[in-house]
C-alpha cells in the first residue's frame, strides 16, 4: 500500500516538474544569453538542493516501477516486501552519491569555473 | 447473484455521462505505461548522467546544449525523450482520475483533454528543441 501510495505522489510530482522544466528551457526561444541566465540561477544552492528532491522521486519512481513491470512479468511476486526495502535502499544509495558530488556547491561556495 | 448484487456489481444503466473504460483498451494503457517506463529509467538515466552529473559544477550554457542536440544521436534522444516522458507522465495522471468514481465518469472527455494537453506540450518542447539547432530565432 505504501510503496503504491509513493508511486502515485512521486508521479504526479513528477509530472508536475516536466511542465515546469519544459517551460524553464523553452527560454532558449529566446536567445542564448535569456538561457544562460535561467541556467545560472538554477545552479544556486537552494535549486541544487530541489534537484537533489527531483532526483528521490525520479530514483523512487524509477526503481518501484521496475519492481512493479517484475510482478506484472510473474517474477518476485511472493518477494514484494523484500524488493520493497531493495528499492528504498538502492534509491537512498544513489541519493547519497548525489548529495556527496553536490555538496561543496550546497555549501562553502565551492561554485565552479 | 441477487439483485442487489447485480446492481453493486455493474454501474446503473442510463447513469448520467457514464462512460465506461473498455477492458481493451484499459490493458493498452496498462501496456504502454511498462513499456514507456522502462525506456524511461534507460532515457532519464541518461539524460541526468549527460546533463547534471557527469561533470559536477558545470553550469549548462546554451553551447553546451547546442553542440550536443546538433548530433544526430542526441536530437533523437532527446525528442524520443520528450515524447515518452509526456506521453507516461500523462497516462500515469489519466490512471490515478479514472480510479476515483467521479473521475471514471468523465473518462471520455479526460481522455480527448490529455491528449490535447500532451500534443500541445509535445510542439512546445519541439519548438525549444529547434531554437538549439539553430531552426528558430
Amino acid at each position: 500500500m505504501w510503496a503504491w501510495l509513493f508511486h502515485r505522489i512521486s508521479g504526479l510530482a513528477l509530472v508536475f516538474y516536466l511542465f515546469l522544466h519544459l517551460m524553464v528551457l523553452s527560454s532558449a526561444t529566446a536567445g542564448p544569453a535569456a538561457f544562460d541566465r535561467a541556467m545560472e540561477e538554477l545552479h544556486s544552492p537552494l535549486f541544487l538542493a530541489l534537484d537533489l528532491l527531483l532526483l528521490l522521486a525520479v530514483l523512487y519512481h524509477g526503481l518501484n516501477g521496475i519492481r512493479v513491470v517484475l510482478f506484472d512479468l510473474g517474477l518476485g511476486v511472493r518477494r514484494q516486501a523484500a524488493l520493497f526495502w531493495m528499492v528504498m535502499v538502492l534509491t537512498a544509495l544513489v541519493l547519497l552519491a548525489a548529495v556527496a558530488v553536490t555538496w561543496p556547491f550546497l555549501f562553502g561556495g565551492g561554485r565552479a569555473g | 447473484m441477487t439483485v442487489a448484487d447485480e446492481a453493486l456489481a455493474k454501474p446503473p444503466a442510463g447513469a448520467p455521462g457514464n462512460a465506461r473504460v473498455s477492458r481493451r483498451a484499459a490493458t493498452w494503457a496498462w501496456l504502454w505505461q511498462r513499456l514507456t517506463g522502462v525506456l524511461l529509467v534507460v532515457l532519464l538515466g541518461v539524460h541526468f548522467w549527460v546533463e547534471h552529473y557527469a561533470q559536477p559544477g558545470a553550469v549548462l550554457t546554451f553551447q553546451n546544449v547546442q553542440l550536443r542536440v546538433q548530433t544526430l544521436l542526441f536530437a533523437l534522444i532527446d525528442s524520443l525523450l520528450l515524447a515518452v516522458a509526456i506521453f507516461h507522465g500523462l497516462n500515469g495522471v489519466r490512471m490515478v482520475v479514472l480510479d476515483f468514481r467521479a473521475g471514471a465518469r468523465i473518462a471520455r472527455p479526460l481522455t480527448v483533454g490529455l491528449w490535447i494537453v500532451g500534443l500541445a506540450a509535445l510542439a512546445f518542447g519541439i519548438h525549444t528543441l529547434l531554437a538549439f539547432l539553430g531552426v528558430i530565432a
